[in-house]
């Protein structure tokens, strides 16, 4: 009895103190407010939130890493998460908060599903931000004076895709990318690309996520004229679905599979597993084979020491937040214009290549050129914020293998034959 | 701040007119629309259409049309082609059944197909990505986001108001009688010699331009007509609203959304004020949501604002 | 010719994998006009608790767990919340089982992660299978003869026991069956604890057969949905014959139909059966009858 009373006012009490917090909250916290403050808005629940908690992960391996380096300019930097759902309302509110109540240093993201309904208001505020998500309508709206995009566009992808699938012979390919954000983005730069370097296309599937079944879809795309590859783009979940229905079909063996980022994911291994030893699969990601890769996978490793690779996207993460904190270190303050007018020499040569926070920090601080090649490309951005880089070949499988690389310059060269 | 709080009022101004049109197709009529967000995504992409300057579209960007007409003329339009939109489905609500459970399955798939349409189809408003730079009228005189933000919200909590005077006006005329006594009762009110599907048509188109209307006035929050603004979730919180609110009665559909969506969705400092981790926080607060409708719709089924007994419909009650 | 069959083949798989789940929503209509939509969310349970135990304990154990864990919960959502919604507007229910789900839902995300899990199945259990123009594996005809066998059993409950003919009467005339001597509430809650084990085996077959994740259930709820509503709401027969409708003319609508289009077909046939036949295609006998 005695303990329930006291549990109740122990309750009231935390409520008081929770209320007080609220009202007091911004001014206390731009009191104390020393170290760099970072604002993700990423969506942590709904249909996606799969994005936002790997997404979560690289942040979190970053922020790790910086402040183990003795943070940005000498105090620990912070993260403060605002959930996006998914939606344009929540992501409207989540940026606004972020902005407007925390006061953030620096925004990352949102994802691409969500970027383009704030987009404005994240540039009309000024504040540095880095956006995740490789889709083409970016390529001429994110402007680069205070807003970038560090890995690729689908723009610069597709061709570099068309390009691999020549360079393995591949001279015949179907397409096969998810209904909404692949085909609009993907399919729309693959087809032309393959075209003018002598490829044809047997078939375009556009695949509605989250079915219970793909066999119709599978049935079309191993149809006569039977495609020499497929290129391929699904999110995990639904490609899991897709690859079971996949192994139903002995044609699935006389097929190459050519993925993107998407294919290198610890979810994406686990969605292939079934089919691991059938498929042959060979992605194409913006993951650069070196030591930009390496320092993000140790990082992760030391974090996350039971997964076998990075979750889908957080590399994307990890340059975003290792950019920014440069950023704000060379500039030596955390005012947002003096951000933003570091990025472009932190995230471009010249200067001397390193790999992390920790190892670029000193560098930095003795006044050093520096140029941060990242966990998912070299993160070299042009006028515009867009960043333009060369690309990892992997052998998916079981595991994640390295199997060469396609250098900028070649993915330029595809590019030129397209405007041919 | 006071930036959060001008989206913040202007989001539950959005959602109280929603909940208004809703009410007048619920609370007055028994018709259970769980289509809200296709007539909200209707309305926002018809503006889309009508408004947008073809020669201000950026390469990347394709639709079946764009008229470049004036924002009162765009307006105008809208609301009848969503009216018209509303009286077909209500004719074939009215050639298949009159089970409310039908009216709510109905209505859903609307809504799905549109969403579908407009997510996936690149040549309708330009797919997944949307149209960006939607003309906000008077936004040379308000300025960028942070004033047109108070602006919004001053006018739609001003349309919020006018809407539910308007409910309440409506309520009171013989026709509101005549519909509520129609959900109550619907062969008494046959006897008295009304159509009951004259009263349900209106019921729906009146509610669902109401939310046509909402949906053409989005665009002068985010400047960008894109589906992510037109999932589920939205006639989830519309619902939500007017079951916290209070069902039937004009303000209710106003108080709920203040709760919901202005506090329980924005008023995300208190939890984040103790220690749990940043992963768990956003589960608890979109579980949070779940609890707080059960419970209403368990211990205080009126909502928070009881709808008061009228004397002129004591022929039911 | 023979494509169609293939696709027909394919349908029939879709639709018995979604036939036990549409059984389970169906049972719940059953008792007070009650459409749960936090079912989507038992599915998604009975396949996490699959994958929990999945290698650490003996087959019939991890079914009988993956039966188990949703029926409590089913069992705690009518005890605590739906029995006091009968009688009330069709949507006040709905709202309630939305709630329902939106917390379900978040509780797994807290629990497991959002990450994709698998549940290891022996290789030779995937191998393909011919016969003429269908196609299936080993697995998928296991669980395509489970899931019969569970209709059939389901069935069998209904129709030829003393507890199906309890389990009627307290859906179809609750207060007499009361005054008749059966616990209307005890049966209803063993009505909930069956449709909740259906829903969970329904969900263990999904993991098994594809991947767990936390969207499993809520996006197959709506072709769930339509499936039930198609075959007729409260109709155990009419939301197998539903499932399997909805599963047919899905893949077999590929053939003309976008795919990216696919899942609005299950919506739209299910707006033209409403529009004909608005009471579903098999008469409802587990319908409460209206005064």
């Amino acid at each position: 009895m005695n303990l329930r009373v006291e549990g109740l006012r122990a309750l009231r009490l935390g409520g008081l103190a929770a209320v007080a917090a609220c009202f007091a909250g911004p001014s206390a916290m731009a009191a104390n407010a020393s170290g760099m403050q970072f604002g993700a808005a990423i969506p942590m629940t709904g249909r996606i939130a799969f994005v936002g908690e790997n997404l979560l992960k690289g942040a979190q391996v970053a922020l790790a890493g910086i402040n183990g380096a003795g943070g940005v300019l000498g105090a620990d930097a912070r993260l403060t998460v605002e959930d996006t759902k998914g939606d344009a309302q929540s992501a409207t509110v989540a940026i606004t908060t972020l902005i407007g109540v925390d006061h953030v240093n620096a925004l990352l993201g949102p994802t691409s599903a969500t970027v383009m309904s704030v987009i404005d208001r994240v540039q009309e505020s000024g504040t540095p931000a880095v956006f995740i998500g490789s889709t083409a309508a970016l390529d001429r709206t994110v402007k680069g004076r205070s807003s970038w995009r560090l890995s690729h566009s689908d723009s610069d992808f597709g061709p570099a895709m068309a390009l691999l699938a020549i360079r393995n012979g591949y001279k015949t390919c179907a397409v096969a990318v998810d209904s909404l954000e692949g085909a609009q983005s993907l399919k729309v730069t693959i087809v032309p690309a393959f075209k003018a370097l002598g490829g044809s296309i047997s078939r375009t599937l556009e695949l509605a996520p989250d079915q219970a079944s793909y066999r119709s879809e599978l049935l079309d795309l191993f149809a006569d004229p039977m495609p020499q590859c497929v290129f391929f783009e699904m999110s995990p979940d639904s490609a899991a679905q897709f690859w079971q229905n996949a192994g139903e079909f002995p044609a699935l063996d006389k097929v190459a599979f050519l993925g993107s980022d998407f294919a290198i994911s610890g979810d994406a291994l686990k969605a292939m597993k079934p089919v691991a030893d059938r498929v042959k699969m060979i992605a194409l990601a913006s993951a650069p084979i070196g030591p930009g890769r390496d320092a993000f996978k140790t990082a992760y490793a030391a974090t996350y020491p039971e997964e076998t690779e990075p979750a889908l996207y957080s590399d994307f993460m990890w340059d975003a937040v290792n950019v920014l904190a440069l950023a704000a270190q060379k500039a030596g303050s955390l005012d947002a214009a003096a951000i933003s007018g570091q990025v472009d020499a932190i995230a471009n040569p010249p200067g001397r290549a390193c790999h992390s926070f920790a190892e670029c920090k000193p560098l930095v601080e003795a006044g050093e050129d520096v140029n941060f090649e990242g966990a998912a490309g070299t993160n070299d951005v042009d006028e515009t914020g867009n960043a333009h880089t060369g690309y990892g070949i992997f052998d998916v499988g079981r595991t994640v293998e390295p199997a060469g690389v396609l250098t900028a310059a070649d993915v330029n060269g595809a590019l030129a034959s397209l405007r041919d | 701040m006071l930036e959060l709080l001008w989206v913040s009022v202007a989001l539950v101004g959005y959602f109280a007119l929603l909940a208004i049109g809703l009410n007048v197709q619920q609370g007055l009529a028994g018709l259970s629309n769980f289509g809200i967000v296709g007539f909200f995504a209707l309305g926002a992409y018809a503006m889309a259409v009508f408004t947008k300057d073809p020669a201000a579209l950026s390469i990347t960007e394709t639709m079946f049309a764009a008229l470049d007409l004036p924002f009162p003329l765009a307006l105008l339009l809208t609301g009848l082609v969503g009216a018209l939109v509303a009286w077909l489905l209500a004719r074939i609500l009215d050639a298949s059944s009159l089970d409310p459970l039908f009216v709510a399955v109905l209505t859903l798939v609307f809504a799905e197909v549109l969403f579908l349409v407009f997510s996936t189809q690149k040549g309708v408003v330009n797919g997944f990505n949307g149209v960006r730079g939607i003309h906000r009228p008077l936004a040379g005189q308000v300025g960028g986001f942070a004033g047109y933000d108070r602006f919004l919200a001053i006018l739609l909590l001003a349309l919020g108001l006018l809407a539910a005077a308007g409910y309440r006006y409506l309520a009171a005329t013989p026709y509101g009688r005549a519909l509520r006594a129609m959900r109550d009762d619907p062969d008494a009110v046959e006897a008295f010699g009304y159509d009951i599907r004259h009263l349900r048509t209106g019921a729906f188109v009146l509610g669902s331009t109401v939310m046509v209307v909402a949906g053409a006035l989005w665009p002068m929050l985010t400047t960008v007509v894109e589906p992510s603004a037109f999932r589920f979730e939205v006639t989830m919180l519309v619902w939500a609203s007017l079951v916290v609110g209070g069902l039937g009665n004009a303000l209710g559909p106003l108080i709920g959304a203040v709760l919901l969506v202005g506090l329980v969705q924005n008023g995300s400092r208190l939890i984040e004020a103790s220690e749990l981790s940043v992963r768990l926080v956003p589960l608890i607060k979109a579980g949070g949501i779940g609890l707080i409708l059960i419970l209403f719709v368990l211990l205080r089924p009126e909502g928070v604002w009881r709808e008061r007994p009228r004397k002129l419909s004591n022929y039911r009650r | 010719m023979e494509d169609a069959l293939t696709r027909l083949g394919f349908g029939l798989l879709t639709g018995t994998a979604i036939a036990v789940p549409a059984v389970a929503m169906t049972l719940m209509w059953t008792s007070g006009r009650i459409l749960n939509l936090a079912i989507g969310e038992l599915v998604t349970l009975g396949a996490y608790v699959t994958y929990a135990l999945w290698g650490i304990a003996p087959l019939p154990l991890v079914i009988a767990a993956a039966a188990a864990v949703p029926a409590v919960v089913a069992c705690l959502m009518y005890a605590a919340v739906f029995r006091f919604l009968k009688g009330r507007e069709v949507f006040v229910p709905l709202i309630a089982s939305i709630g329902m789900a939106f917390m379900l839902n978040n509780l797994v995300i807290a629990v497991w992660g959002t990450g994709i899990e698998r549940v290891a199945v022996p290789a030779a259990l995937n191998a393909s299978v011919r016969f003429g123009p269908f196609m299936a594996t080993p697995l998928l005809l296991f669980l395509a003869a489970g899931a019969a066998l569970v209709v059939a059993g389901v069935a069998l409950l209904l129709y030829r026991t003393d507890f199906g003919l309890r389990a009627r009467a307290a859906s179809q005339h609750g207060d007499l069956a009361e005054v008749s001597g059966i616990a209307a509430f005890q049966v209803t809650l063993a009505v909930w604890a069956l449709a909740g084990a259906l829903a969970g085996l329904g969900g263990a077959a999904l993991g098994i057969s594809a991947s767990v994740t936390p969207t499993l259930g809520a996006t197959l709820l709506l072709i769930i949905a339509a499936a039930v509503v198609v075959g007729g709401l409260g109709s155990p027969a009419g939301a197998v014959l539903g499932a399997l409708l909805v599963g047919v003319t899905t893949e077999l609508s590929t053939i003309w139909v976008n795919a990216a289009l696919k899942p609005a077909v299950a919506f739209v046939l299910m707006a033209v059966i409403l529009l004909f036949r608005s009471g579903g295609l098999v008469r409802a006998d587990l319908e409460p009858r209206h005064a």
